[in-house]
């Protein structure tokens, strides 16, 4: 994209007048997109973006620029900017590269912008037939396909120089129910790290069934009672729950400047001994996954808790000089347009020996959230709260009628330590993760766990 | 501290002239080019300094009745070639019933003011003083402040335009600057969070010590909060959280949704939907808001329009498309969400007309219930088309009329639909909810009876 010596020049301009680390990341993204309501095609788009990031650090202080205008002259008034921004003490030196070493985070067969439009509004026109056709009151349907093809270029002042290419697919069916003035909607959204063979691959139709099954089963369902009560949790998208709960507050970029719940908390016990949580960027071929990061650092898996026990953070280069320690592979951004910053990849809650039916036999009275919505957390004191989109009661140990509308809030900390089940089937379910360094794709996941008590918000007043 | 933004008129003039021989009967393109500075501050330092410069553009084109769209933000031979070929291909699979078309634009457009020269002169050292003011200011609020944990000064300036082959020629520049400070306290083992937000066109209206205050009392006043018992309260949403819970659900208003089912709206142009106090109104520009639409991502002049007026429902929010399918004139709703997004629906500045008594009389008048300062997780606990809503929430016990003691960890659930018909007071402290773009969504207090709330 850029030949080595004209990025040793702007790696050197950038420390010119200050600054004791540079790095420019340099991407060009092809995406495509279609989108079809009721089975009928009404959008669809292909476009290039093309952009580059100049940051420099001195300390824990940064400086980042960026702008799609790739001419050297530009590139280097910009770095040079940035630089004098951190001038205290110029500690000037020449950069050098090391020789180039690609990286292949995605391995596509094939590219998806190689596959004709038609191809994909085929398969959108499936799901919506699909979906329609599973129940009389499924009134609408919509559904979805994005890709995008990405080639990056890093190079920083310690001589890294990589490039890599990340290739992702993902579809979508929502289906709505409509029973008198009540609508229900029911939705799945897989995504792949790789090329369209994955969409290829996916059961189209037993998803587009799935999703106008939850929207019949939510239109017919009662509202969710409130209160505190157990709740199971299933397994999959309920990894949610440890994402919003637990992992953002394990992020350097809380963590790094003590505003997190779980800083300065290493070998403690801080969740129930049933927990054990992992965060790995380097399972092949995962929708979270990475062989760099978005600093040039190769990736480790990082076990977060083991038998409760907090184990490791999540950790940047600037999380890195906050916390005295080095990066771990977890510096990441939505594009060029944000500045990295520690992030979470295919994160989830390892599985236990339970099965899901004993967990359910187990309760006598509770909820099983059998599917989720996404939400949110506020790391410095915990607090959380996600969605779920299907619910049933669990009654004298068996699920009984569905209920709709609930939400589950609490304090991560106080979740962790109450969860007293966990299940044997461990699932991924794929995700946007949005933070400080914009949006980007990450796995929930999770076996069916059991929270002995956690407060249920429902539209319904009493048992 | 900044050159203006170049619009690429020779690239653009060029792709337009071409695009007939690509097989395209009338196009258009819609660039935007942004400007922004961010200064972060924390623990008495710049931590962090940001600085970009960025464009792209979008291309629309009209084959065989249907419109196909490409995007770029490359602008050579290269890119010209990939966005007709792409265009065609896109406007190819397309099976759209009524066809989006072009606009030659209106004979006149209502004037606006979004750019402030005198805001464009402010340097690094003005804005860096006024971010590291503002921490200090908070961090010596109160010994029990401990962190300011996120303190974000940002200054941008937006370009767009639309030329297209029909001869619409339209132009608008903006800049903005906004402020965000959070603060953390602890307080007896407790651990509470804050914020304050300040956007605007006038720097020299920052009052530091006004901003510090908020920020702090905001996470000082949740010092001690605990659940109350679940049950039915009545409640007076605070403007901002009442903002925030019409922006989840503005969508209904949109004709798109209602054209194609996802809107519950649908077929009820003249029905009471809401109480009488209900008034809720899409204007181009309001004096309380921060940005002014003179004309919409079609090049259709924006108006000021009654959605609800005494609780009937009165009209949709349409676009081009959808004004042709309802065979109504477009209301200037067609925007964009960028270049890289299509023709869709959204608001300019959408509001709950203020009424005329105070936050505190709603208080009064509640006499006992729960004061909801924040909902939290509106993105996930709000579905926009069954206008369900179960949503963590932070606030204070009203007893006689008077916050009692601050609220949190729990609940607050209904319907949207439902909320409309409980809505029993509205207040006159208008507040808009600070936006990147079209759809700015503003509201007053309201006091609505009945909302279920889960806690103890």
């Amino acid at each position: 994209m850029l030949n080595p010596i004209v990025i040793e020049r702007i790696l050197t301009a950038a420390l010119t007048y200050g600054g004791d680390f540079s790095e420019v990341y340099i991407e060009r993204t092809k995406s495509s997109s279609l989108s079809a309501v009721n089975g009928i095609i009404e959008s669809a788009s292909t476009g290039i973006e093309l952009g580059v990031g100049i940051r420099v650090l001195k300390g824990i202080r940064s400086v980042y620029v960026f702008s799609n205008d790739l001419s050297e002259k530009t590139l280097i008034r910009l770095a040079e900017n940035a630089s004098r921004s951190l001038s205290e003490n110029p500690e000037a030196r020449h950069v050098s590269l090391n020789p180039m070493i690609n990286y292949h985070s995605s391995k596509p067969i094939t590219l998806p912008l190689s596959v004709a439009q038609k191809t994909k509004a085929d398969i959108l026109r499936l799901a919506s037939s699909r979906a329609k056709a599973y129940h009389e009151i499924i009134t609408q349907t919509s559904s979805s396909y994005s890709d995008m093809e990405r080639n990056i270029l890093i190079a920083n002042s310690e001589g890294d120089h990589v490039t890599d290419q990340r290739v992702r697919t993902r579809f979508m069916i929502d289906a709505v129910a409509t029973l008198g003035e009540e609508k229900q909607t029911g939705y799945f959204a897989p995504g792949g790290n790789g090329g369209f063979e994955f969409v290829e691959s996916l059961p189209i139709e037993t998803l587009a069934d799935d999703a106008a099954r939850i929207a019949v089963t939510m239109a017919k369902a009662g509202p969710c009672p409130s209160g505190r009560f157990p709740v199971v949790i299933g397994n999959g998208f309920g990894g949610v729950i440890f994402h919003e709960a637990c992992g953002h507050a394990l992020e350097a970029s809380s963590v790094g400047i003590g505003a997190s719940v779980f800083a300065g908390k290493l070998g403690m016990q801080i969740a129930s001994n049933v927990v054990t949580a992992i965060d790995d960027p380097t399972m092949a071929g995962e929708w979270g996954s990475f062989e760099m990061d978005d600093e040039a650092v190769v990736p480790e898996r990082h076990v977060l808790i083991q038998d409760g026990v907090l184990k490791g953070y999540l950790i940047d280069r600037i999380g890195a000089r906050r916390m005295n320690t080095v990066p771990n592979g977890a510096g990441r951004r939505q594009n060029y347009k944000f500045a990295p910053t520690s992030r979470m990849s295919n994160t989830f809650i390892d599985a236990g020996s339970d099965t899901k039916e004993q967990i359910i036999a187990d309760t006598p009275f509770g909820i099983y959230a059998a599917n989720m919505g996404g939400g949110s957390v506020d790391p410095s004191t915990g607090e959380f709260n996600f969605a779920v989109t299907e619910a049933y009661m669990i009654r004298d140990g068996k699920l009984a009628e569905p209920v709709r509308g609930a939400t589950l809030i609490g304090k991560g900390h106080e979740i962790l330590l109450n969860i007293d089940r966990v299940g044997n089937d461990r699932k991924f379910s794929q995700g946007m993760c949005g933070s400080y360094s914009g949006n980007v794709p990450t796995n929930v996941g999770q076996p069916t766990i059991r929270v002995s008590e956690i407060t249920v918000g429902g539209q319904k007043d009493d048992l | 501290m900044s050159d203006r933004i170049d619009i690429p008129d020779p690239f653009i003039d060029q792709l337009l002239s071409r695009s007939p021989i690509a097989g395209f009967s009338e196009s258009e393109v819609y660039f935007n080019g942004q400007e922004s500075v961010q200064i972060q501050v924390h623990e008495r330092k710049i931590v962090s300094f940001e600085s970009s410069s960025t464009s792209g553009l979008s291309f629309r084109g009209r084959s065989a009745q249907q419109m196909g769209y490409s995007f770029t933000e490359v602008f050579d031979e290269g890119a010209e070639s990939f966005l007709l070929e792409k265009a065609r291909e896109n406007s190819d699979v397309l099976e759209t019933k009524e066809p989006e078309t072009l606009f030659e634009g209106e004979k006149e457009y209502p004037a606006t003011d979004n750019f402030s020269p005198e805001l464009d002169k402010k340097d690094f050292d003005y804005f860096s003083k006024t971010a590291l003011a503002l921490e200090d200011a908070i961090l010596k609020y109160d010994p029990r402040i401990v962190a300011v944990d996120d303190l974000f000064l940002s200054y941008g300036i937006g370009t767009q335009a639309i030329r297209n082959t029909l001869g619409l020629n339209c132009d608008s520049t903006h800049n903005i600057l906004s402020v965000y400070a959070s603060s953390r306290c602890v307080a007896e083992g407790q651990t509470k969070t804050g914020f304050c937000v300040w956007i605007g066109r006038d720097a020299d209206t920052i009052d530091i010590a006004a901003l510090a205050k908020e920020s702090a009392e905001d996470s000082l006043s949740k010092l001690g909060a605990a659940p109350v018992r679940s049950g039915k309260y009545s409640v007076v949403l605070d403007a901002r959280a009442a903002a925030d819970l019409l922006t989840a659900f503005s969508g209904i208003f949109s004709a798109d949704a209602v054209q194609k089912g996802f809107s519950l709206l649908a077929g009820k142009i003249g029905d009471k939907i809401a109480s009488e106090c209900v008034d809720i109104r899409d204007d181009g520009s309001h004096p309380a808001s921060f940005l002014s639409f003179s004309f919409d991502s079609e090049g259709v002049a924006t108006r000021n329009k009654q959605l609800i007026e005494k609780g009937t429902l009165l009209s949709y929010l349409h676009n081009r498309k959808t004004a042709a399918t309802d065979g109504v004139a477009s209301t200037g709703n067609g925007f964009r969400s960028g270049y890289k997004g299509s023709i869709d629906i959204a608001p300019t500045n959408l509001y709950f007309a203020p009424g005329k008594s105070s936050q505190n009389s709603l208080l009064k008048e509640m006499n006992n219930g729960l004061f909801i300062k924040y909902l939290i997780g509106l993105h996930a606990g709000a579905n926009e088309i069954s206008g369900d809503f179960s949503l963590s929430c932070e606030g204070f016990l009203v007893v006689d009329g008077r916050k009692d003691r601050p609220v949190d960890q729990i609940t607050v659930s209904g319907n949207f639909f439902k909320l409309l018909q409980s809505v029993v007071a509205v207040a006159d402290d208008l507040y808009f909810n600070p936006s990147e773009g079209a759809g700015i969504i503003g509201s007053p207090s309201l006091l609505i009876e009945g909302l279920t709330i889960s806690g103890e």
